[in-house]
């Protein structure tokens, strides 16, 4: 009897978790499907890494 | 849309008094339909969209279940938590959030820009002019604003290379220094290329090289600076000088196809729209004549215009100081008329009574009358004119001997010397003759027998390709300089560090300079620092040097005072000049090579805000097609985008043509700096013209004996000139000071429109706007700004052929009369913040609603792109989103964005906002301060980056605001009033001043 509970509960349970994860990989798929043609607006490969910006030496700012 | 000629060139019975296509003003089938839809037909093309999902609603919906479900669960982890640091260590001068503001500089040819770039957490973002230059106050040129992108391109050169391969500085200053020692040491002359010298640090600069290199020559060449100017002026002053136009002292002003009013010099434009800015008819104003071929800015502006053959522009000069001399106005000494026959040349078609009006002006206006030469007119025009202004003693304008420039027969002459192994080294500093030069392939093939050379740039172009060291240089805005004589010294100081490995290029001489055993200061700011010490610091000055040149820098600027004297006007040349004048004839078509407006010599072709905005005169964006008059094309079967081939001088070109209404018969027009074959944006955009320009420096951009026939075929054309429509009603409204007059004493009161919504109410503030047509000259200025201050994407030509351009604010250019010679009125139309909007009520989703001071707002993230609001538009002002055209810019795109504006995604509507951004900005100063807002205290970027004070914002509810006041003022009109929208932008008619029907007789 319990062992059947458990394994019912139990059952229920991976399905809660499994259910979401499973779904939620199926959504990601469908948003980033492979081998689909890629838009003309896609982003590039890879990010470039960020420039340093530097403030100007010596220069004197009217305001801010 | 494809404008169909139609077969008769008989009128219609009944012709719009306004149109913008010649289909308009025919009221074909197509102009008609255009004029009913909302948007162009490719607009809303679903074609490029991704395909349908093949999911049914009830996966659709288990899909969105998990995933919500499977978000709330990541959602419960905490390990991508984080803390914003916005600094690890923050430089003193930024405070996140806070902008900081340098007065700086930037030269464009012989002219040089006051002005005030600002910045946010180190990254310039939006450029002014600097409002303590005493001409500027605060304007400045479209391009000015625009060239801020040039300095996040991200086709810059990062490093220097040689060879294909990156090398350190070092390096590269050590090859630069043994070839130029090498050129020393054996006598060979090292040749350097540069832009117009207008910074006298630089040119002591080039002294010092020089004496350092005494076999160093220098050529400072500007592609489409005009020739003809400097050989005209070298004739008639014996130097090269710079004409400086001063529109406040002028009432009458004559252009012989000079267009002054292009927006390049905002002085001239300011003071020309002080001047028709208008409040009683019987005011003062000016009158503006214009001669001229292809139609300009300033040609749409004319109160009097005629199209003249350029060929026979000089010829009109010429008679026009023979009527004078004839009207009493002593000829200068040396000066001959005595072959130029009375009266209107053969060839010119003005007629008599036009031609006696235009003479009686000048005659009576005499020492504030102006006659301006464009740049392109060859060296007897600008003798000419240079002619008339000694006869007259105009007094409206200031000469200034000039450094001189290279005509394109310096050029020739350096290229054959190259040719000839002449040259040890060639430094090519900011110039691409490989490109701009009219025998490029011939200059290619001699610089390769150059043994060292050497490019400076900010990218490579194809000047570099042919190089074999490639020296970045700091844009502007990373750079130290000075500019100006005399009077007034404007100062150029960075507002960044340079983003990249690259240097100043006076840095790059002086480094050259040590190499070859002089003592030179540690860079070009400690140089120009002892050259401001020892030349420009007033000697016994009680402030201490360090402080004076803070201030300096401070203020962007120093006035000196002392003037430089004018040169001496000489006619011994005139005789000659006249007869040659008379002669010439530029066969059955002749063609005029412009600078683009957005491209200027091609040096802006990759810069996306100036590619985009659409000519002003043409609307064309991103492509220069060959213009013609109406009735040439109909000779030639031609109609708007069909190709042609434009064959000069044995050079063929294939490019799309244009029917340009006002363009004079027998001329077609080109513009240069397209066509190129470097950079992204730059390359294959439009055809290069600098290959028809001739070598002859009297005259290279006037080329006569043209063919152009129908090559088959046509191109689709982004130009914007039928896009946004108004459906049939009458926008604009232009009057002649007679009409203004009888407007102003029996102005009809239309009838009260009644509605049935409440009245909105505004408990504090009531921001509305006043656009002046009359002082409004169609320069873009405002376009450029608001795209800059507003993140407006680009979006690129093949959107733009669609319809799907994205400007907050453009400008309409509407045709009045004649399509030989039509007058033309402009208007800048933006979203009118309607009181009651009728795009608020239909928004599904209230994105689009409105303020409690009369903003029509968008909320972004609640917009679903249902367009219904764009379609219940009247002023068609919304744009959408119809692709992501943000997402995939990553820096140094990224980092031109201004962080106060939401960078808007795919989907969603956009629209002006009244800079909301500054509205908020100038309340939270005031509400700091702890007192009330000032009247001009908030202005939004399209009426501070307009020139001519054509646009007034405020605060309605106060009464004695600027704008309040002009609301009420007796030309004001809104547009589409009868729809009941109310509108919180009020128009001012546009006012012309003919000579001679309803003009103002009396100076």
């Amino acid at each position: 009897m319990g062992t059947s509970n458990r394994r019912e509960i139990l059952g229920r349970l991976a399905a809660l978790v499994a259910g979401p994860l499973l779904l939620g990989r199926q959504a990601v798929n469908v948003a980033f499907r492979a081998g689909k043609e890629t838009p003309p607006e896609a982003p590039p490969a890879e990010a470039p890494a960020r420039l340093a910006l530097t403030p100007p030496t010596h220069s004197v700012k009217r305001r801010g | 849309m494809k404008t169909q000629i139609p077969p008769s060139p008989e009128p219609p019975v009944e012709i719009p008094r306004y149109w913008r296509t010649l289909g308009e003003r025919e009221e074909t089938p197509e102009a008609r339909k255009a004029a009913h839809d909302e948007f162009l037909p490719g607009a809303v093309d679903v074609a490029d969209l991704p395909a349908p999902s093949e999911f049914s609603r009830r996966g659709f919906l288990g899909l969105m279940g998990g995933a919500a479900a499977l978000a709330a669960t990541v959602a419960c982890d905490r390990k991508g938590q984080g803390t914003i640091v916005p600094y690890t260590r923050r430089p003193v001068e930024v405070i996140p959030g806070v902008a900081n503001y340098y007065a700086s500089a930037r030269q464009e040819g012989r002219r040089a820009y006051s002005v005030l770039v600002k910045t946010r957490e180190g990254r310039p973002i939006h450029i002014t002019g600097n409002d303590e230059h005493p001409g500027f106050k605060g304007k400045t040129s479209p391009r000015t604003i625009a060239d801020i992108m040039g300095l996040y391109d991200a086709d810059r050169l990062r490093a220097p290379k040689a060879e294909g391969r990156p090398l350190a500085w070092a390096e590269a200053d050590s090859r630069m220094t043994a070839a130029l020692a090498g050129a020393k040491a054996a006598g060979k002359p090292v040749l350097l290329i540069t832009g117009a010298v207008a910074s006298p640090s630089r040119k002591a600069l080039f002294a010092d090289l020089k004496a350092a290199l005494p076999t160093l020559e220098h050529l400072a060449w500007e592609p489409v600076r005009g020739d003809g100017a400097a050989e005209g002026a070298r004739a008639v002053f014996g130097t090269d000088v710079e004409v400086a136009p001063r529109l406040e002292k002028a009432k009458v002003v004559l252009s012989l196809g000079a267009d002054f009013l292009s927006g390049e010099d905002p002085e001239a434009l300011a003071a020309f729209g002080a001047k028709r800015r208008l409040s009683e008819p019987g005011q003062a104003t000016n009158r503006l004549w214009v001669l001229e071929g292809p139609l300009s800015i300033t040609g749409s502006n004319a109160d009097q215009r005629f199209p003249v053959r350029p060929s026979r522009i000089a010829a009109v000069a010429f008679a026009l100081a023979k009527a004078l001399q004839s009207r009493g106005l002593g000829l200068p000494a040396g000066a001959d008329l005595s072959a130029v026959p009375a009266g209107v040349p053969q060839g010119v078609d003005i007629p008599a009574e036009a031609w006696k009006n235009l003479v009686n002006d000048l005659a009576s206006a005499r020492r504030e009358a102006l006659v301006l030469c464009g740049a392109e007119m060859s060296a007897e025009a600008h003798q000419a004119a240079h002619l008339l202004n000694a006869m007259l003693g105009s007094q409206a304008l200031e000469l200034r001997a000039a450094e001189p420039l290279a005509t394109v027969k310096d050029l020739d002459a350096a290229m054959q010397g190259m040719a000839a192994g002449r040259y040890a080294a060639v430094l090519l500093w900011d110039v691409n003759p490989a490109y701009a030069f009219p025998r490029a392939q011939a200059w290619k093939d001699a610089l390769a027998k150059v043994p060292f050379r050497a490019w400076m740039g900010l990218a490579e172009d194809e000047t570099a390709a042919q190089c074999q060291l490639l020296l970045p240089v700091n844009h502007w805005l990373e750079s130290w300089n000075d500019f100006g004589s005399g009077e007034l010294f404007i100062l150029q100081q960075p507002a960044i560090g340079a983003l990249y490995d690259t240097r100043q290029g006076e840095d790059v001489l002086l480094a050259a300079l040590k190499g070859l055993g002089a003592a030179v200061p540690a860079d070009y700011h400690a140089y120009l620092k002892a050259r401001w010490q020892k030349e420009v610091y007033p000697a016994g000055s009680p402030v201490a040097f360090e402080r004076y040149f803070e201030v300096a820098l401070h203020d962007g600027l120093v006035k000196d005072g002392k003037a430089a004297p004018a040169p001496v006007f000489k006619g011994a040349t005139l005789a000659a000049a006249a007869k040659q004048a008379l002669a010439a004839q530029g066969g059955d078509l002749e063609l005029v090579l412009v600078p683009g407006f957005a491209t200027h010599d091609g040096r802006y072709a990759n810069n996306g805000w100036l590619m985009e905005t659409p000519d002003p005169v043409t609307k064309m964006t991103w492509d220069n097609p060959l213009l013609l008059s109406v009735a040439d094309a109909r000779r030639l079967k031609l109609n708007d985008g069909d190709l042609a081939t434009l064959t000069v001088d044995g050079t063929t070109l294939r490019v799309p043509v244009v029917l340009q209404p006002g363009q004079a018969k027998g001329v077609v027009t080109l513009a240069l700096g397209y066509g190129r074959t470097t950079g992204e944006m730059a390359a294959g955009k439009g055809v290069n013209a600098f290959p028809l320009m001739a070598l002859d420096p009297a005259a290279p951009n006037l080329r006569s004996g043209v063919q152009v026939a129908a090559a088959g075929g046509s191109k689709p054309l982004s130009r914007t000139q039928a896009h946004h429509r108004l459906d049939g009603r009458e926008i604009v409204q232009s009057w002649s000071l007679a009409e203004y007059a009888q407007e102003a004493r029996d102005r009809k009161k239309g009838p009260e429109l009644v509605t049935l919504y409440p009245d909105q109410e505004f408990p504090q503030h009531k921001w509305g706007m006043v656009i002046d047509l009359a002082a409004c000259v169609g320069c873009s200025g405002c376009m450029v700004g608001c795209q800059s201050e507003n993140n407006v994407a680009v979006v690129g030509p093949e959107q733009v052929t669609r319809g799907r351009e994205m400007h907050w604010i453009r400008l309409d250019s509407y045709y009045e009369g004649d399509v030989d010679n039509p007058k033309v009125v402009h208007q800048p139309m933006l979203c009118q913040h309607c009181d009651d909007a009728p795009c608020e009520n239909v928004c599904p989703v209230n994105a689009t609603n409105h303020s409690p001071e009369g903003l029509n707002q968008m909320v972004y993230n609640r917009c679903v792109g249902t367009r219904y609001c764009a379609n219940n538009c009247p002023y068609k002002v919304r744009r959408f989103n119809f692709l992501e055209y943000t997402a995939d810019k990553v820096e140094p795109e990224s980092l031109i964005y201004n962080p106060e504006v939401t960078v808007r995604p795919r989907g969603v509507m956009e629209k002006c906002t009244f800079c909301v951004q500054r509205i908020e900005d100038g309340k939270i100063r005031a509400k700091g301060e702890d007192r009330p807002l000032q009247d001009g205290e908030i202005t939004p970027a399209c009426a501070v980056s307009c020139p001519s004070d054509a646009i007034v914002f405020g605060d309605l509810k106060d009464p004695n605001s600027k704008v309040s006041q002009l609301v009420k003022a007796n030309r004001s009109f809104k547009v589409l009033e009868e729809l009941g929208v109310k509108p919180a932008i009020t128009y001012l008619a546009d006012l012309k001043n003919p000579a001679i029907e309803g003009g103002q007789h009396e100076l």
